[in-house]
Parts: C-alpha cells; sequence; structure tokens
C-alpha cells in the first residue's frame, strides 16, 4: 500500500481539491483509495460529534465505508486545546495510527490531508512530520500562490523531509506571474531537487461562492430567481460610484454579485445589464418593481440584506475563496485544470505506482 | 411608412367607453370630435351603441375593412385581441392601456409577448403606455389628450405621454401649428427609428422635435438621423443627462441611457439640433418651421433701445453668432432715414421714439446688405411704438430669403402684435436672448447641411495579428492587456511605437540600451504598477551604458519599496523620443452609442485639466477635426509664441486609425494611448504608452 501526505504551505492553498481530484482519478483507475484526516477541524456537527467537512465531503465523494471518526480521528475542539495546554497525555499518535490501521484495509492507496501549514499540530504532538513517519507517507506539498511564491518555504519543506516530499505544487498562479513562475521557478526548483508537480492557474471559479451560501452567510431575503440560489459568484464589486464608472468595471468584472443600495436603480439596471450572478441589495429597501422584472427575465436573484453596504462587503469577502471544496461543478473544473498542468506519470512513479 | 397609423380609411377603438372620464371614453370622443372621416367602429360587448355610433362585441364582427385599432382594455385581455386583429387583417394597432414593462416583471413578460405576437402576424405597435397620436392633415385624433392642436408643419415625437398633453395644451393655447403628434410609450415595437424615418419624409412636417429619455440602437439611430436631418431639422430634448436625471430615468424605464457625452457626441455627429431644455425645444422649434436657414451667422440687430441691444450683442459673442459689419452703403442709406441721434452700426438704434416707418426702413435696409445673413429685430413698448404695425412691417420683411426674428418685450400692449407675428411666422420671444440663441441654432445646422457626409477611413492595418493576441489573452481569461500586448496591436493598426524591450537585470538593461542606441527612457515593469511616475518607475535621458545599470537599481528597488506586493518583471528600456506636444487619445464603450473616442491634450495631466472631448466611432475625419479643434487647449497643438505648429494631420490620421481599430473589435471596452506625442507638422506622431481592457 502506498500513502502520501498532502501537506500546505500557506492556508486555502487547495489540498481539498487536489486530494478530491486525485482520489477520484485512481478509483476511476481501478485503485482501492483510502482518505485520511488526522487533524481535522470541527466545522460541522452530526449528533453531537464534532466531524470535520473535508472528511464528510470525501467520505460522500469516495462512498467509504469508514466511520468518521476514523477517517478524521481528531478534530480539534475546546477540551483538547486546553487539555493539551495542561499537560495531558492525550495519546493523540496512538488514536491516529490506530484509526489509520482501520481505514487502510485493503487499500492500494490512502490518501491522507494535512493540516493548513507544516507546523500545525505539532502542540498536540501531531507535527506533520510526525504524521508522515507514523503512516510511512510520502508527501506532496502545496503551496497557494498569495503575491509571491514561498520559495524559502519550499525548499525548507525539503531540507527537512528530504527523500519522503516528492514535489511540490503551485497552486493559483495569476495569468500575469505564470512567465515568472513557469520560467524561473519551475526549473530552480528542480535544480535544487525538489519536482514541482503543477503549476496550476488561477481559477476565480474553484473559489466561487453559491448565492445559497451568500443568502445564508447574508441572512438575506430573496426576492426572486429562487431556481437559480446554484448561481455562483466569482468577484464582489460595490456599486457607489456614477453610473458610468461603475459600467466600467462591471464590464471587466464577469460572475460577479453586486453590492448596492435598494434605491439604486441605475447601478441595478447597469449590473443586469453585465455578467452579474447575483444582486446584493442593502439597508432593507426593495428595488423598484421594474428592476425586480428584470432580474426574472434574465434569471439573477436578488438579496436584500439589512446592514448596510460596508458590512456587509465585509462579510462576503471572507467567504470567497475560502470554502470547502465541494460541488459537481467545480469537482469537474478542478479535474479539467488538474488534466491539464498536473503532472500525474510523476506522481505515480515516485510514489511507486504502476500508472 | 406607417401611413396606416397616421392616415388610415378606418379605425375601431377596442373598450371604447360610454362613460365620461374613462379613458375609453376620451379616445372614442376625440375620434370623432375632431373630424375624422374615416369609418369608426366602437368595441364594447356591453355597449350597442357609443357616441351615436353602432358599437361591436369584437372585431371580428365588425362588416368592413379595419386599418387600425386603438386598444384600451386591461393588459390580460391584449393577446387576444391581437388574435383578433390578425384574424381581421389589421396591421396597425395602438395600445394605450398601461400595466406592461413598466410594472415589473409579469408586466415585462407580458409585454415580450406582445411584441413577439404582433411580429408573428406582421402588425405594428404602438406604446403601450403611451397617449396615442394625433395627424392635424387626417383630422385623426387617436388620443386621450384634452384638446387638438391646430394644422402646421411641426412634428412632435415623445417618449413621455405626460409632456405630450402639456406641450398640446400650450400648442392650443399659443395657436401653434402642429402636423403630428405621437406618444411613443413603452416603445415595444414601433421606437423613434421609424418615427423619425416617416416624419422625415412627411410633406406636411418640416420641423421634426422629439423627446426622449434613452436610445437603444445607438449606432442605427445616429443613422436614422442623420439622414432624416439632412432632409429637415431634428431637434430633440435628450432628458436624464445628469447622474440625478439619469437614474430617474432608469427607474422610470427599466433601461439605461448612455453617457452625456456620447449622446452629444452622436448628436453632433448626426447633424441632430439638441435642445438642452423644453423651452429650447419650442424656441428652436418655431424658428425653423417659420424661418428660412440663414446661409452664415452675421446677425443685424434692431432695436428702439439701448439695454436690450447690448444684450443681444452679448448674447451674439456667447453664442458664437457675428455681429453683422454694415457697408458704407448701407450706413449711409440709414443715415438719410434714423434722426442724427440713432444708432447707424450694429446693434442698430432707431432710439424710443421710433414709430412703424423707422422700424421699416431699419429693418429693410440692413436685410439687404449682402454683409446681413439674418436679422433681430428688438421692439421695447414705449408711448410712441406703433407694436402692431412693426409687426406687420417684420412679418413682410421676413418673406425676403433672410431669416427675422422678433423680440417684442413685454405682455399687455404687444398682444395683437404677437398674434401677427405668429400668424405670419415670425418667432417671437419675449426676451432677445432667446432669439440669439435659435439663430445661433440655426447657422450651425445650416453650416452642417453644407457638410459632405463623413467619410470614414479604412487603412491598411493588420488585424489578423489584433485577433491571435486578444485570441490568446481569452484562452488565458485574461482581460487587461499588458503594455508589451497593447503596444503590439497599435503597432498592428499602423502606430509608430519607440523601440523598447523588457530587461530583468541591469547588466540585461545596459545591452539592449546599446542595441537601442542612447539616449534611452527606462520604466518599470509591471502588471501591478499603473501609475509608473508615482512609484519612481521612470527615468529618462540616460546617456550611458553606466546611468543605465543604476537607474535600473533604482527604478526597481523604489518599485519594491512602495509598492511591495507587486509583481515586478523588470524594466522597460525605450528608445528616447524627440520633445512634441503630449496627448492622449483613448476610448471607452458606451452603453448606447459602442465606442466613444476621446481626444485630450495634456498627457499627464489630462485627469488634472479635463479639457477633453468625444466622438462616437467611427468617425469621418472633418468629426475629428472637430474633435480636435474643440478643445480649449486647441491653440497650443497650433503653436504659441513661435513654436512650430504640431502635425495635426497625423494626429486626425491616428485618431482614425483608433476609430477603425475599436470598431473592428467591439471586445475591446476601454483604451487609451497616453501620451501621443504629436511632433512639428510633418514628422507624424509616436505612440509611447497604451492601455487596454477587454470585455
Amino acid at each position: 500500500m502506498k500513502t502520501l501526505y498532502i501537506g500546505s504551505i500557506n492556508e486555502f492553498s487547495g489540498k481539498g481539491m487536489i486530494a478530491m481530484v486525485l482520489a477520484m482519478r485512481l478509483k476511476a483507475e481501478g485503485y482501492k483509495v483510502g482518505y485520511m484526516k488526522p487533524l481535522g477541524k470541527c466545522t460541522s456537527s452530526c449528533d453531537g460529534i464534532p466531524e470535520d467537512e473535508d472528511a464528510v465531503l470525501m467520505k460522500e465523494a469516495l462512498g467509504l465505508d469508514d466511520a468518521l471518526n476514523d477517517l478524521c480521528p481528531v478534530t480539534m475542539t475546546q477540551d483538547i486545546f486546553i487539555k493539551a495546554l495542561q499537560g495531558a497525555d492525550l495519546k493523540l499518535a496512538e488514536k491516529v495510527t490506530a484509526a489509520f490501521r482501520k481505514v487502510s484495509q485493503g487499500k492500494d492507496v490512502m490518501l491522507v490531508e494535512g493540516t493548513n501549514t507544516l507546523y500545525d499540530g505539532t502542540y498536540l504532538d501531531l507535527a506533520p512530520v510526525k504524521i508522515m513517519k507514523l503512516l510511512d507517507a510520502k508527501a506532496l506539498v502545496i503551496n497557494r500562490y498569495e503575491n509571491e511564491v514561498c520559495t524559502d518555504c519550499i525548499l525548507t519543506a525539503g531540507n527537512v523531509l528530504r527523500d519522503r516530499m516528492i514535489g511540490t505544487v503551485i497552486n493559483h498562479v495569476p495569468a500575469k506571474a505564470a512567465t515568472h513562475v513557469n520560467d524561473l521557478l519551475v526549473p530552480f526548483f528542480k535544480s535544487k531537487g525538489i519536482d514541482v508537480m503543477a503549476s496550476i492557474p488561477m481559477d476565480p471559479f474553484l473559489g466561487a461562492v453559491s448565492v445559497k451560501a451568500l443568502q445564508d452567510a447574508l441572512n438575506a431575503r430573496l426576492l426572486c430567481c429562487e431556481d437559480a440560489l446554484d448561481n455562483y459568484v466569482e468577484r464582489f464589486s460595490i456599486g457607489a460610484m456614477d453610473v458610468d464608472s461603475a459600467m466600467k468595471y462591471f464590464r471587466k468584472t464577469p460572475n460577479k454579485a453586486v453590492i448596492t443600495g435598494g434605491h439604486r436603480s441605475d447601478i441595478q439596471i447597469a449590473a443586469l445589464e453585465t455578467s452579474t450572478r447575483c444582486l446584493i441589495l442593502t439597508g432593507d429597501q426593495n428595488p423598484s418593481e421594474v428592476v425586480v422584472g428584470k432580474a426574472m427575465m434574465i434569471g439573477v436573484p436578488i438579496l436584500v440584506v439589512r446592514e448596510d453596504t460596508l458590512s456587509t462587503v465585509e462579510k462576503v469577502e471572507s467567504l470567497v475563496g475560502k470554502t470547502h471544496f465541494s460541488g459537481e461543478k467545480k469537482i469537474e473544473r478542478a479535474k479539467d485544470l488538474l488534466a491539464a498542468h498536473f503532472k500525474f506519470d510523476l506522481l505515480y512513479n515516485k510514489l511507486g505506482l504502476s500508472k | 411608412m406607417l401611413e396606416g397609423f397616421f392616415n388610415p380609411g378606418s379605425v375601431a377603438v377596442v373598450g371604447a367607453s360610454r362613460e365620461e372620464g374613462k379613458t375609453g371614453y376620451s379616445i372614442i370622443s376625440n375620434v370623432v370630435k375632431y373630424g375624422f372621416q374615416g369609418k369608426i367602429y366602437p368595441v364594447n360587448p356591453k355597449a350597442s351603441e357609443i357616441m351615436g355610433l353602432k358599437s361591436y362585441p369584437d372585431l371580428l364582427s365588425i362588416e368592413g375593412d379595419v386599418d387600425l385599432a386603438i386598444i384600451v382594455i386591461p393588459p390580460k385581455f391584449i393577446l387576444n385581441t391581437i388574435d383578433e386583429c390578425a384574424k381581421k387583417g389589421i396591421k396597425s394597432v395602438i395600445i394605450i392601456s398601461a400595466g406592461f414593462k413598466e410594472t415589473g416583471g409579469e408586466g415585462r413578460k407580458l409585454e415580450s409577448e406582445l411584441v413577439e405576437k404582433a411580429r408573428g402576424y406582421g402588425i405594428r405597435l404602438l406604446g403601450p403606455n403611451c397617449l396615442g397620436l394625433i395627424d392635424t392633415n387626417s383630422s385623426l385624433n387617436a388620443s386621450f389628450a384634452a384638446g387638438m392642436p391646430p394644422k402646421g408643419n411641426i412634428a412632435f415625437f415623445s417618449q413621455s405621454g405626460a409632456l405630450c398633453t402639456a406641450i398640446l395644451d400650450w400648442a392650443v393655447g399659443n395657436n401653434v401649428g402642429f402636423s403630428k403628434f405621437v406618444s411613443l410609450g413603452n416603445k415595444a415595437d414601433l421606437s423613434e427609428l421609424e418615427l423619425i424615418q416617416t416624419l422625415a419624409d412627411d410633406p406636411d412636417t418640416s420641423v421634426i422635435l422629439g423627446y426622449l429619455e434613452g436610445v437603444e440602437k445607438g449606432p442605427e439611430f445616429m443613422d436614422v438621423a442623420r439622414k432624416a436631418a439632412r432632409k429637415k431639422p431634428l431637434i430633440i430634448v435628450k432628458a436624464g443627462g445628469t447622474a440625478a436625471g439619469a437614474r430617474a430615468a432608469s427607474s422610470h424605464t427599466g433601461t439605461l441611457a448612455g453617457a452625456d457625452k456620447a449622446f452629444q457626441a452622436a448628436f453632433d455627429q448626426s447633424g441632430i439640433i439638441r435642445a438642452m431644455s423644453i423651452e429650447d425645444l419650442f424656441d428652436y422649434a418655431l424658428s425653423f418651421a417659420g424661418q428660412p436657414l440663414p446661409s452664415d451667422s452675421r446677425l443685424a440687430i434692431i432695436t428702439n433701445a439701448g439695454g436690450p441691444g447690448i444684450i443681444a450683442a452679448d448674447a451674439c459673442e456667447r453664442f458664437k453668432v457675428e455681429l453683422a459689419e454694415l457697408s458704407g452703403d448701407t450706413i449711409n442709406k440709414l443715415r438719410e432715414s434714423l434722426p442724427p441721434v440713432a444708432g447707424f452700426f450694429n446693434p442698430v438704434d432707431v432710439i424710443g421714439d421710433a414709430r412703424a416707418d423707422r422700424y421699416n426702413a431699419a429693418v429693410n435696409t440692413v436685410l439687404a446688405d449682402p454683409n446681413v445673413n439674418g436679422a433681430l429685430v428688438i421692439l421695447t413698448p414705449q408711448a410712441m411704438t406703433e407694436a402692431d404695425k412693426t409687426a406687420e412691417i417684420v412679418v413682410k420683411a421676413s418673406k425676403t430669403g433672410k431669416p427675422v426674428i422678433a423680440s417684442f418685450m413685454g405682455e399687455a400692449s404687444i398682444k395683437t402684435a404677437n398674434e401677427t407675428l405668429r400668424n405670419g411666422g415670425v418667432p417671437n420671444y419675449p426676451f432677445p436672448e432667446r432669439g440669439v440663441k435659435s439663430f445661433a441654432t440655426m447657422v450651425r445646422y445650416s453650416r452642417w447641411l453644407k457638410e459632405p457626409d463623413p467619410v470614414i477611413a479604412a487603412f491598411d492595418i493588420n488585424r489578423e495579428k489584433v485577433r491571435e493576441i486578444f485570441a490568446s489573452m481569452k484562452k488565458e481569461g485574461r482581460l487587461e492587456l499588458g503594455e508589451k500586448e497593447a503596444r503590439e496591436v497599435i503597432k498592428a493598426y499602423g502606430f509608430r511605437i519607440p523601440k523598447a524591450m523588457l530587461a530583468r537585470t541591469s547588466e540585461e538593461a545596459a545591452i539592449v540600451a546599446k542595441g537601442i542606441g542612447f539616449p534611452v527612457v527606462m520604466k518599470i515593469a509591471s502588471p501591478d504598477i499603473l501609475h509608473k511616475t508615482e512609484v519612481g518607475g521612470v527615468r529618462v535621458g540616460l546617456a550611458s551604458e553606466e546611468e543605465v545599470e543604476k537607474a535600473f537599481l533604482e527604478i526597481t528597488s523604489n518599485a519594491s519599496r512602495r509598492m511591495p506586493k507587486a509583481l515586478i518583471w523588470g524594466v522597460s528600456v525605450q528608445e528616447m523620443v524627440k520633445k512634441g506636444k503630449e496627448v492622449i487619445i483613448g476610448m471607452s464603450k458606451d452603453h448606447s452609442f459602442g465606442p466613444l473616442l476621446m481626444f485630450g491634450l495634456g498627457g499627464i495631466y489630462v485627469e488634472v485639466l479635463k479639457d477633453v472631448s468625444f466622438r462616437v466611432a467611427p468617425a469621418g475625419k472633418i468629426d475629428i477635426e472637430r474633435m480636435i479643434s474643440e478643445i480649449r487647449s486647441y491653440p497650443l497643438l497650433k503653436g504659441v509664441r513661435g513654436e512650430a505648429p504640431a502635425d495635426t494631420d497625423a494626429l486626425v490620421e491616428a485618431i482614425q486609425r483608433l476609430s477603425q481599430l475599436v470598431t473592428d473589435f467591439p471586445e475591446i471596452i476601454e483604451m487609451d494611448i497616453n501620451p501621443l506625442v504629436v511632433l512639428p507638422k510633418g514628422e507624424g506622431v509616436i505612440a509611447i504608452d497604451a492601455r487596454m481592457t477587454l470585455e
């Protein structure tokens, strides 16, 4: 059995997406694929047992029979946090090893999803490096391009993990930096003995939020187009300026939600005449009927919220690109993206898989 | 065109009512009352007779043919009625009823179903949500307006029904004659396009007036308007020109009008006379409807009072009307017929005690002067003034081929004189400024008529190259062109650009500079830095390899210090261009009219000076020349204090090429070339920097 630990250098690096696509690919090729997230976050709860959302999604996607608390044996709770600091011996490493033994039973490949960074979990005696050793895993280290590639982070990971590290992935690369990454950085890492398995271009759709998720997060009233709640919003534009300037930005910003006051019918109409997936109207004011009619015609949901524009913007900004990777459309898109950019052959080779 | 609407042989009123106060009553009563000569069929299932006419339960029960149906029933029954219209062979339908697009969701749906149905049957629709129409020549009043204007040669169409009623009432009250009145309503099918075309060919109409809140098909509108304006003056008030107005219009109509500057440019290019207010609209209408066009702008002012004469002279300067310089002959003749204390130069002052005979001599003498293209006759009522007689003299003088405009000031003692002037077709304004403004408008139109139609230049360019660049961008999902790509695009359209190359290290920069030839300019190359000067990212006049190496390090460290998050590709090393006048040319996409070209002087100061002009692309040479000459700082291009004049011919060509580029590629939503350096005459222009965004 081969085990791959998918680790991460910074937050929202796309571990979940890569784990999902890789797992589905391996499964389609006939491998028996298992999954584990040793240290999860309590992001949802079922019958009072804390559950990690990534584990839930993966169990579903792969059709695994394993119990959730085996797929994700340790979730960060207040209890664990305090007890660990009080010096209690929580025997978490043993818990992880035991669960791994169960879920890896009869599997050809195990994918182990790591924490947000290569340090997270150290104080719980669950440092990523330790887990890799315990589970005898190879490691793939992902770095999200955020203004730059953390060259030093990747090199340090290589120095620490040595042969265990089979390569790195640079994700979320903006078009403007593609040449820099591909022509300078990829050969540079190669010269240091680190293979870049993929340099994945930024795709706003993968970080998009559904209108339904927006409605929940904003606690908004929906005025029309219930059937378009699964519209995905990639970007947000604020309509506070005069309509001519707004139009300029709106044209440049595809698949957006426009946040504006209920009384700004000019901005609302401008938004509806460009690529807009959702209108978010602030100040608890319904728009004019003319606007609702137009939105209905083209199927753009209108959300009305109580807050003012500024606080609404703050709320929605924390949503984009930071959601759990799920949804059929997104999975399809991610498959295509990775098919085009990921060196699967090299990964298989280094993992010792035949195909 | 639209004969079935304006001159039908028979009319059916669906929803005709016997109850006074109902719209269905007003319509049938207007059709009957104002003497329509064709057959009239009221349709109302609950009545057997309305206004002495036999009433029918539905359209299909009418024995004879019906040319025009006027529908004034609740919206939900209208689709059925359209089916009946089709069965009955009716091709023209006016829908008065409201409850469509203007009410939101359901209404909008109903309106599009209505249009689809009508189009399928080949039926043309006016409305819905309109006042109806009036044709004074066929005596058809198919509206619910309160009154009927007298016959005349002015046609009026309006997107606002309420404005129609107000204007109509004014027309009746002031006895101003109209040929046609049309309320467009929601413009579901018929819009200003068809109306303007029809009115342009209408022999009863010599001036077309319009009130618009927005235009949907901008380029088509310009084309139709230009053709109409060649035949007769087309005067339009475009409401919603300010931000507040635009907002009001959008919540009223559910559409978005383009920017006001785009409307202004489109109107200028199509010969449309723009009235900035309803008052202007009718002021202009009276002048155009009653008087011949002046052949040029030299105006003579005849007045019996000094003050108003001076005010008129001020207005002339303000509205760019020339005060005619009277010939020696004319002045001598005036001396013979006017008292010695009179003013013999323009303005000609016939003095307060002037009776009609003095006006007679002065007006006719002045109009006979070949240096005079038109006259403004000002009269203030004084004890000796013979207003009525003077009015008759002015009317007579206005028949000699040159336009005569009156400004009889006051109210009580000039009532009958006013009537004489109005009946004689002489526009009369209570204040002289309005007269001068109207004259100025006639002059502008008269000059436009003499201009040839715009010719759109087509240069030999490399369209394929641009297509390739855009295709690769779209593939990568990028919308903003990098500097290098933008330069390649404009180069493909024949722009001269300075030699340039990207250097990634200081050594590379030195090598590149040597290749280009000293001196060079260096600019930070980063997709994240738009304003290069502000971050210390530009150096000019670098004359040696050492200077270039040093500048490279300075520029890159300045940039990373001031914008730490910017991705720095390196430094662009460029050929140093000779000094010239820096201008900006660009374009942004307008909602109604598409690509809107922009020109301004100023290079990096353009945002402060805001001295810019606009035209809709594709623009003809003549429009571009005017675009260049209308900015305030145009004299700088001609050269001041001994400077050589700039190469404006090359500048015109550059804007023509830009116009061709943005017309060929509608996916460009915004671009500018800034600065474009205009070298001295004969040396051309060079594009230094360009930027561009795609949709």
